[in-house]
């Protein structure tokens, strides 16, 4: 157990290679549902738990089930379906024990299947990054932060955008774009964060 | 009953349908798929070793770090090349490298990296004299990056410098660029020192593992020196 | 007919800069021409095929796993792509890394399958995944013509003006963000002034 690799995955994840400003995974939601800070925090706890369900389902299946049997062209489709269920239980789950969140972020909730940051931590943890199973979760855990971390500053700042005065042409989409944009400026920053190269060696 | 028997049959025969058209595709394009791989790892040890000489593969044993290749002519060795991964700036560097056997680059070509892209990713930028009008119905060449062709020639059994002040090494003039091969000096990439020192370190501890690894096991007359790493600049 | 269905597909339903649809790979691999054609012919195709393949088994679906079935549908041809780009486009599979797997959750295939092809006849499913994806396939040009010649002074690889210093950050993620926050604001002007014109 390499502490240092996982404390340099989960930095990575969170703030070095965040999901939504540096890889640009998880924009259709995080454009989408970041207009309210409370349900940007809803969203982002439901991404986390999925994202860490999901990275584990899809490594185990990837490394006990695709690899043995040579099958792993076939990763795209069993990771869909395992995540589209995935998010079919969270979604009767949440109906059942916590009707207020469920109807908070009402058809965001299934707009998770589509949400190409749970797609892509289940390729990165496996096919791009061959992670080992603990380094799958805690990425996983971690990119689940980073996309909550982006989606809560995102909702701050388009909280107060409501009452600025924005040109016309640039209203809505436009300007959450451009924020988006200085926010990814700023995160570039981070680009170059690697206390552990040293111990590395 | 019956509808949840509907349902798991709709499911079952498309998935079925699916599978199907996947593992045919699979099938079709499996060879070339492999093909692909082994005409990349060609072209990149044609890229390090000279020509006309015949690459076997080495396999990795306990004393040899990892598989490696000789190229032979007339049966006798005239260089080795080794893959390396070094630790850029935000991504794992892998390279492969060629050496003779007295410790001479013989060329230098990068694998895979995933740098800034204006600053550590021109490690793979080659300089071009094409423009947008007279160069899109021309023939596309494959040019070597400035940058690994720079190592040609240096020698790995000396300190190699790195010179800060210089322009890069394509905006040199020929005497200058034999000037640098002879005090075994290579230039920065300009804003990505930390990529450029990565490599020229990398290149080294390779090198070094491989050739007193070999020592060992074949008749290599190089006596590499002993790296510290006290080598931090 | 088909001019109609080409103007509703490039342009007054433009996937990514009306619908808003598909931003995912358009902010990633637009930071070349190649790339973003690449990714638009990738998506284009397994756009049409799903919609095709839906169209023609819809009666057969029933209504409460059509989710599960699209997905299904669409993994499969985003699957192919995948396999024959590794072989006859290894460059560009290269390029577009993860996001030719990640064709699958664009959300303007799963969008039209949903929207469309379960509810329209074979010939018009089938031009509907076109002009929709030439309209993808146009947008993402456009915003990965303007990074690439800004970002890198290149075209298609080859260089642009000579003597320009270009302006790096318009190949890396904010450049993506502030492409596409002016092309939509120019469309949102346009946009506007028909309003105005027409009203």
């Amino acid at each position: 157990m390499n502490i240092a690799t996982l404390v340099q995955i989960s930095i990575g994840a969170i703030l070095i290679n965040n999901f939504v400003l540096t890889r640009f995974l998880g924009l259709c939601p995080f454009f989408g549902v970041s207009k309210k800070l409370s349900s940007a925090l809803g969203m982002g706890m439901a991404v986390i738990f999925v994202m860490s369900v999901a990275s584990m389902f899809s490594w185990i299946i990837y490394n006990y089930v695709l690899i043995p049997y040579n099958v792993t062209y076939l990763y795209t489709i069993i990771f869909i379906l395992v995540i589209a269920s995935l998010v079919q239980l969270v979604e009767m789950t949440l109906q059942k024990f916590s009707p207020n969140l469920y109807d908070a972020l009402g058809i965001y909730l299934p707009l998770i299947t589509t949400n190409c940051a749970i797609l892509g931590v289940a390729v990165l943890n496996t096919v791009t990054e061959d992670y080992n199973f603990l380094e799958s979760i805690v990425n996983g855990i971690s990119s689940g932060i980073g996309f909550t971390l982006a989606l809560v500053l995102m909702a701050g700042i388009r909280g107060k955008l409501e009452l600025a005065n924005i040109p016309k042409t640039l209203a809505g989409l436009p300007i959450a774009f451009i924020a988006a944009g200085l926010m990814a400026i700023a995160f570039l920053g981070f680009s170059g964060l690697n206390f552990f190269q040293s111990i590395g060696g | 009953m019956g509808d949840i028997a509907k349902l798991a049959t709709v499911l079952f025969m498309i998935s079925a349908a699916a599978g199907l058209a996947v593992s045919f595709t699979y099938k079709q394009t499996k060879e070339k798929i492999a093909l692909e791989k082994k005409f990349r790892e060609e072209q990149a040890l044609q890229e390090v070793l000279p020509e006309g000489t015949s690459i076997k593969k080495r396999e990795k044993t306990p004393a040899i770090p990892g598989t490696y290749w000789a190229a032979l002519k007339d049966s006798s060795i005239i260089g080795y090349a080794f893959k390396g991964s070094a630790k850029g700036y935000s991504s794992t560097i892998e390279f492969l490298v060629g050496i003779n056997p007295e410790g001479t680059i013989l060329g230098l070509t990068i694998l895979s990296q995933e740098e800034t892209p204006g600053l550590g990713a021109r490690v793979k930028e080659t300089v071009s004299k094409k423009y947008l009008w007279n160069g899109l119905l021309t023939k596309r060449e494959r040019d070597t990056p400035w940058f690994t062709k720079q190592f040609k020639g240096i020698d790995v059994t000396k300190d190699i410098s790195l010179d800060h002040k210089s322009p890069e090494w394509h905006k040199l003039s020929e005497e200058q660029k034999k000037s640098m091969q002879m005090n075994n000096t290579i230039t920065a990439i300009t804003g990505a020192t930390i990529s450029t020192e990565a490599i020229k370190k990398e290149i080294k501890k390779v090198a070094y593992a491989y050739f007193s690894a070999l020592k060992e096991k074949e008749d290599v007359q190089l006596e590499p020196d002993p790296l510290t790493t006290s080598d931090e600049e | 007919m088909l001019k109609e269905e080409l103007k509703r597909g490039i342009i007054t339903e433009n996937p990514i800069l009306i619908l808003a649809l598909g931003l995912c790979p358009a902010l990633a691999v637009s930071t070349s021409l190649k790339n973003g054609f690449g990714m638009g012919v990738a998506a284009t195709f397994v756009l049409t095929c799903s919609n095709l393949i839906i169209s023609i088994i819809k009666k057969l679906i029933p209504d409460r796993v059509r989710i599960p079935c699209f997905i299904i549908v669409i993994a499969t041809f985003v699957t192919i792509t995948q396999l024959v780009m590794k072989a006859y486009f290894p460059d560009l599979d290269k390029q577009l890394g993860i996001f030719v797997p990640l064709i699958v959750v664009n959300c303007i295939i799963l969008g039209r399958a949903e929207a469309f092809a379960s509810k329209n006849n074979i010939i018009h499913s089938l031009v509907d995944g076109i002009v929709m994806g030439l309209g993808f396939t146009v947008s993402l040009c456009i915003l990965s013509t303007i990074r690439e010649i800004l970002g890198s002074n290149k075209l298609l690889g080859l260089t642009f003006l000579p003597g320009f210093k270009p302006m790096t950050l318009f190949i890396l993620a904010p450049g993506g963000f502030f492409t596409i926050a002016f092309v939509m604001g120019i469309v949102n002007a346009v946009r506007q002034k028909n309003k105005v014109e027409n009203a």
